[in-house]
């Protein structure tokens, strides 16, 4: 089991039963599949970037669940086969599960032998190393900028790199003021 | 803009503490992208190599779901 995030847009020119009923579909095929719904967040109608099948309007819905990964391949067909669904998107979640954390808490409490917890301590536990990481970064880079990264290329590479970055940072800046 | 060039050492996501890219935020991206909706190259962003990676990522699954545009003439 992992944690998953699935954006849908769905065709908005239809009546909002519609809608509900194309977005159900999809929470109902999770749930069906043995997976847990941890947040429903619908955005609603918004402003496509660009014209999907000429419609210039989306209605977009995004669920983060938990389930296996042949959920993600049923939604996958479905998503291909229904008409109303103009894009799909399933990505792991790699936000912070604090954000539902009430929800997550109480099912745990309420079922806990069936959801396994030990999903959330690893996710969690990542969050923290990349935290800590990051903040190593930051200081090293504070601190001495000669030093070389422990994560990433070597700073001799780019040191050269910044000045002439300045360099043309300042043209940028000229050319955009 | 202006403040990413005035500073121009720091990476926005780390000063700002942001180590998770939703592309959903589509706000956020669009500082990152210029006009024509090409994103920004590192050495002029100044974001380090880390969050330049997971910006991108960002940036294209933002373009796929219609948050952003590919390209277009008159961004913004």
């Amino acid at each position: 089991m992992r944690t998953y995030e699935t954006t849908f847009i769905v065709n908005p020119q239809t009546d909002d039963a519609t809608i509900d009923s194309q977005v159900g579909a999809i929470s109902k095929l999770i749930l069906d599949n043995g997976g847990n719904i941890l947040n429903e967040n619908r955005m609603g109608t918004r402003r496509l970037a660009y014209p999907i099948q000429k419609l210039t309007q989306g209605y977009y819905t995004t669920f983060v669940y938990e389930g296996t990964a042949e959920v993600i391949s049923i939604l996958d067909r479905h998503f291909n086969l229904g008409e109303a669904y103009l894009r799909h998107l399933t990505i792991v979640f790699e936000g912070d599960l604090e954000k539902f954390n009430p929800s997550l808490e109480d099912s745990n409490d309420q079922e806990e032998k069936v959801a396994p917890v030990s999903n959330e301590p690893e996710v969690k536990s990542e969050a923290i190393e990349e935290a800590a990481e990051s903040q190593e970064e930051e200081k090293i880079e504070e601190a001495e900028p000669e030093t070389e990264e422990p994560v990433a290329e070597t700073s001799e590479e780019e040191k050269p790199k910044t000045d002439e970055s300045a360099d043309s940072k300042e043209f940028n800046e000229d050319d955009q003021l | 803009m202006k403040n990413l060039m005035r500073r121009r050492k720091f990476c926005y996501f780390c000063e700002n503490r942001i180590s998770i890219l939703d592309y959903k935020d589509e706000r956020l991206l669009r500082r990152f992208v210029n006009e024509r909706g090409k994103i920004i190259p590192r050495r002029i962003s100044g974001n380090c190599a880390r969050h330049q990676r997971r910006l991108t990522v960002s940036i294209k699954r933002a373009r796929m779901m219609a948050f952003m545009a590919f390209e277009s003439e008159s961004f913004r």
